[in-house]
């Protein structure tokens, strides 16, 4: 090894010796990524053993204080907490099996698993986990203090709402979502941001099916600031057939913004609501192309076929896209179609 | 001039490209694994599903070009009427097939022709038909018949018709996972900007067990050819594209499997027809297009493994494959000139246009003008076979250290080859690939480029075994 | 005592399972998959079955008909979430005597595996 350490650093070459020098370098390298990849397979399973342990153990001391009612716990959760809860590792695993416990029961059960969340004092780690820089340990504190319904901790999370990150912000709304049974979109009032197509149907999805209190009156999200709440505001008044609120759609069809026109439509042939048919007629040929398609389905779902026809004279303009959709819904033979003989 | 300066500013000027090089590959890693770590974290709490089928998801019409594919056609089909997608519909455009796959599918399928528009917007070989199905169980399929065009040719014949918002282009004979469509079409719902593509991870399926359209047993390729090509493309992806993806300077979404806004492939002008790397120059167009108008995009790249296809396990096969990619790099790079060292097109036209101009391209032409040199200094007795030899190592150190982090990368992420001798045998392979593989690889390079000059453009017969055949 | 077996993947729900129906007084046993479940079935014989209906390898209906066609007598509860409607009508239409739906609450499971046991003996 000195030998070969004089070897290339007396070397007079300096090109020479930058080769050698940088040969060693990667092999030395490669050596230690090869290590890490052995290593790496080897830490996974070893990893995942000792995590199957301590599931184990915690799934038994949880599973014995929700269902054994007789004993007195306060002695045995203290001496756990200090035994086997000192880690970050060991405490996050208690925060994954009592949400499982908590997700998966109802009822005294749950509020049982719940508590001992707390008298394990795992708040404050929850508190920590929300005041990290790391946007994933917001995340996953977020959803646990929804998933537990901790709501004490919401000021805190309040701001996420915000979040530049999707995963923190996706979590903070879901958590709104839960936090106020009679309101639950009362969050809304609170973004400043456009909300994406995926937060969206991420609303709708836990309205539809993990909220449990009333369906609200949504049109007083179509005054919001923000287009996107408008637009999801009619996406959803259009889910839940909230025909009443057809009135308040009407008037979007001539909005400015185009998207607004064109969801206000949409949302209209789900309300099934035919009184726009004249007025999406006379708009037609001066309306944009996505708006323009729009209305053809309109006219499809709610129009006739004498319908079709008032706005035959302005297809040929049309872009191939929706000359094609009137072709395939009007059903009207024109010099273009090619059929088999 | 003597010979010695000659030969030390050639040392210079090769020192310089390999540092460049390295560099590059460097950050590219550095890229990559900071955006495989931040997939990684994407925790997905919720099973997020059951959330994706009941929700109002863009539409998508998957796009899957046909030509002699009599033998494979029925069966790929089946295996892509049930992915799991709330709204999609299936286009098989047939592109004059010689041989009876257009019968097969209407027999096995149910088919009629129906009227059709004519007068599309993107101009293709004529359509002679246009087929649905009767048997309301195939309600989402439409075959497409037309005079034979080519893969980019159907493909505009495919966009034409379909009636959704989305199109999805495939091969005929990749293997889907069966939830690929889902994944993939998530970037299209973070729509801050307008996205206007998303493509995923390829992967191979040589050696794999495939059942009912499916894998079900991921297996490492017995032959060296397609194991070195499973290195290879985890160098491309976990280490290339995933970098690109996270600069936002993505130049290629794989035409084996990639989602497409429908309405803007239109407006750029959908697939140039006159190139043999299509899928390249699509997005590229695409890219150029959003720019020059001024509309903010974006484009989404998925890590997940969705992908499965059978790579070449011929020598000659590769070669026409690979032939045909460079010819299809050199042209894309050639159309749109006008971007490089643009700073009108940010970081297309400053980093990714350069980058494969300098890199993808032309480091194999440089590797032959190594050669060339060095034949060169053998004639006039000029080699200092020390000089040489440190060169040899330092080279191929660093070429197997770039696979060996791709490995690495591919460990971190997603270990589809979960049995330990896999480990291994990858290992072995990337000691031999830069010994084996890479010069012929190089080669073919060289040979696209010449095929180019001297004006042959056609892609060539490939012809493939049929996965089917992969059972145990 | 009567003998229950538990198919399910959940090492909680098996769990909190165990812990409610022992102290019923039943012997519990426990499989974690339905290949695990079907071997279990084989050997011995059970007073009653509660499975989950998404399980890894064999799906939850199959492993239903799987008994049914070879432990007819044996009453069976199944575990689901509520979205999974035409899976539980299924399984329904296969003979099943009941079941629960996530999240549940373990009094309400006791009382169901009783009135279970009873309406076969």
């Amino acid at each position: 090894m000195p030998e070969l350490y004089d070897y290339i650093f007396n070397e007079k070459n300096w090109v020479l010796r930058f080769n050698m020098i940088c040969s060693v370098v990667f092999l030395l390298m490669i050596l230690f990524t090869v290590v890490l990849i052995l290593r790496s397979r080897i830490y996974k399973i070893i990893e995942e053993k000792k995590t199957a342990r301590y599931q184990e153990l915690l799934n038994d001391f949880v599973g014995t204080y929700i269902f054994e009612e007789d004993e007195d716990f306060k002695a045995r959760i203290d001496s756990f907490r200090l035994n086997y809860l000192k880690g970050n590792f060991e405490q996050e695993i208690a925060i994954k099996i009592i949400l499982n416990f908590a997700e998966n029961l109802k009822g005294e059960s749950r509020e049982k698993a719940i508590s001992l969340f707390y008298e394990w004092k795992l708040l404050e780690k929850l508190r920590a986990e929300l005041n990290s820089s790391k946007w994933h340990r917001k995340a996953k504190a977020i959803h646990t203090c929804c998933s537990l319904q901790i709501w004490e901790l919401s000021h805190l999370i309040e701001p996420f709402l915000n979040s530049s990150k999707t995963e923190v912000r996706q979590q903070a709304l879901l958590y709104f979502i839960h936090r106020s049974p009679e309101d639950p979109l009362n969050f809304l009032d609170k973004i400043e941001f456009d909300i994406t197509l995926w937060e969206q149907i991420f609303i709708q999805y836990e309205l539809q099916n993990n909220y449990k209190g009333d369906i609200p009156d949504f049109s007083p999200y179509l005054k919001h600031t923000l287009n996107s709440v408008k637009i999801f505001a009619m996406k959803i008044i259009a889910e839940f057939n909230q025909f009443e609120n057809s009135p308040n759609i009407l008037p979007f069809i001539e909005d400015e913004n185009e998207n607004l026109r064109q969801y206000a439509i949409e949302c209209l042939i789900e309300l099934q609501e035919p009184a726009a048919l004249g007025l999406l007629k006379g708009n037609f040929a001066l309306e944009t192309s996505s708006v323009q398609y729009t209305i053809i389905e309109y006219i499809s779902k709610l129009g006739s076929s004498e319908d079709f026809e008032d706005i035959q004279k302005f297809i040929s303009q049309c872009d191939w896209i929706n000359r094609l959709k009137y072709y395939k819904n009007s059903k009207i033979l024109t010099p273009e179609i090619i059929s088999f003989s | 001039m003597n010979i010695d300066k000659i030969a030390d500013i050639a040392s210079w000027l090769f020192l310089a490209y390999g540092l460049i090089i390295s560099i590059g590959y460097m950050t590219t890693a550095f890229f990559s694994f900071l955006e495989i770590r931040d997939y990684k974290r994407k925790y997905n709490f919720q099973d997020e599903f059951p959330l994706l089928q009941s929700s109002n998801l863009p539409k998508i019409s998957i796009l899957a070009p046909a030509y002699n594919e009599a033998n494979n056609v029925v069966n790929n089909l089946k295996s892509l009427l049930t992915l799991n997608y709330p709204v999609y519909d299936i286009i098989i455009i047939n592109d004059g097939s010689k041989d009876d796959t257009l019968l097969k599918l209407i027999e096995n399928f149910d088919l009629e022709p129906t009227a059709f528009l004519g007068n599309p917007a993107l101009e293709t070989k004529k359509v002679r038909g246009i087929y649905n199905s009767k048997n309301l169980a195939f309600k989402n399929l439409k075959v497409i018949d037309k005079i034979n065009g080519g893969k980019a040719d159907s493909l505009n014949a495919g966009i034409n018709y379909c009636d959704n918002e989305l199109i999805c282009c495939i091969d005929v004979d990749c293997i889907l996972e069966t939830d690929a469509l889902l994944k993939l079409v998530k970037p299209f719902l973070h729509n801050k900007e307008k996205v206007i593509a998303s493509g995923g991870v390829i992967r191979v399926a040589n050696s794999c067990k495939v059942e009912d359209g499916r894998i079900v047993e991921v297996k490492l390729p017995d032959s060296f050819l397609a194991r070195a090509q499973v290195v290879e493309y985890f160098r491309a992806f976990l280490m290339g594209r995933m970098a690109w993806s996270r600069l936002d300077g993505l130049l290629l979404i794989s035409g084996a499997f990639g989602i497409f806004d429908k309405k803007t492939a239109i407006e750029a002008g959908g697939y140039n027809t006159k190139t043999v790397g299509e899928d390249m120059e699509l997005l590229v167009r695409m890219r150029r297009f959003m720019r020059e108008k001024k509309i903010k995009y974006t484009v989404g790249f998925v890590p997940d493994p969705l992908c499965w296809t059978e790579v070449p396990d011929k020598w000659r096969i590769l070669h026409r494959q690979r032939n045909r990619w460079t010819r299809g790099t050199v042209e894309t790079l050639w159309i749109h000139r006008k971007m490089l060292f643009n700073p009108k097109y940010k970081i297309l036209g400053l980093l990714s246009m350069p980058y494969w101009l300098f890199f993808e391209w032309m480091a194999p032409i440089i590797e032959l003008i190594g050669i060339i040199y060095f034949i060169f200094l053998i004639v006039f007795d000029a080699v200092d076979y020390r000089v040489l030899g440190i060169f040899l190592v330092v080279v191929y150190t660093f070429a197997i250290l770039f696979s060996v982090t791709a490995l690495f990368f591919e460990e971190y992420s997603f270990q589809q080859y979960k049995k330990p001798k896999y480990i291994l045998k990858l290992i072995t392979t990337v000691l031999l690939e830069p010994l084996l593989y890479h010069p012929f690889i190089m080669w073919a390079s060289i040979k696209g480029n010449i095929d180019i000059i001297t004006g042959r453009n056609q892609w060539g017969e490939m012809s493939k075994k049929g996965l089917s055949q992969n059972t145990d | 005592m009567k003998r229950i077996l538990i198919i399910e993947d959940n090492p909680m729900v098996v769990k909190s399972l165990q812990f409610k129906l022992t102290k019923d007084g039943y012997t519990v046993l426990t499989a974690t998959d339905g290949r695990e479940g079907v071997k279990m079935l084989e050997d011995q014989e059970y007073d009653l079955i509660i499975t989950d209906l998404m399980l890894p390898f064999i799906s939850g209906v199959q492993l239903i008909e799987h008994i049914k066609k070879n432990r007819a007598d044996t009453p069976i509860i199944v575990l689901s979430t509520s979205k999974q409607e035409d899976i539980i009508l299924e399984a329904f239409n296969l003979g099943v005597q009941d079941f629960i739906t996530k999240p549940f609450s373990p009094n309400e499971l006791s009382l169901r595996v009783k009135r279970s046991l009873e309406s076969v003996s």
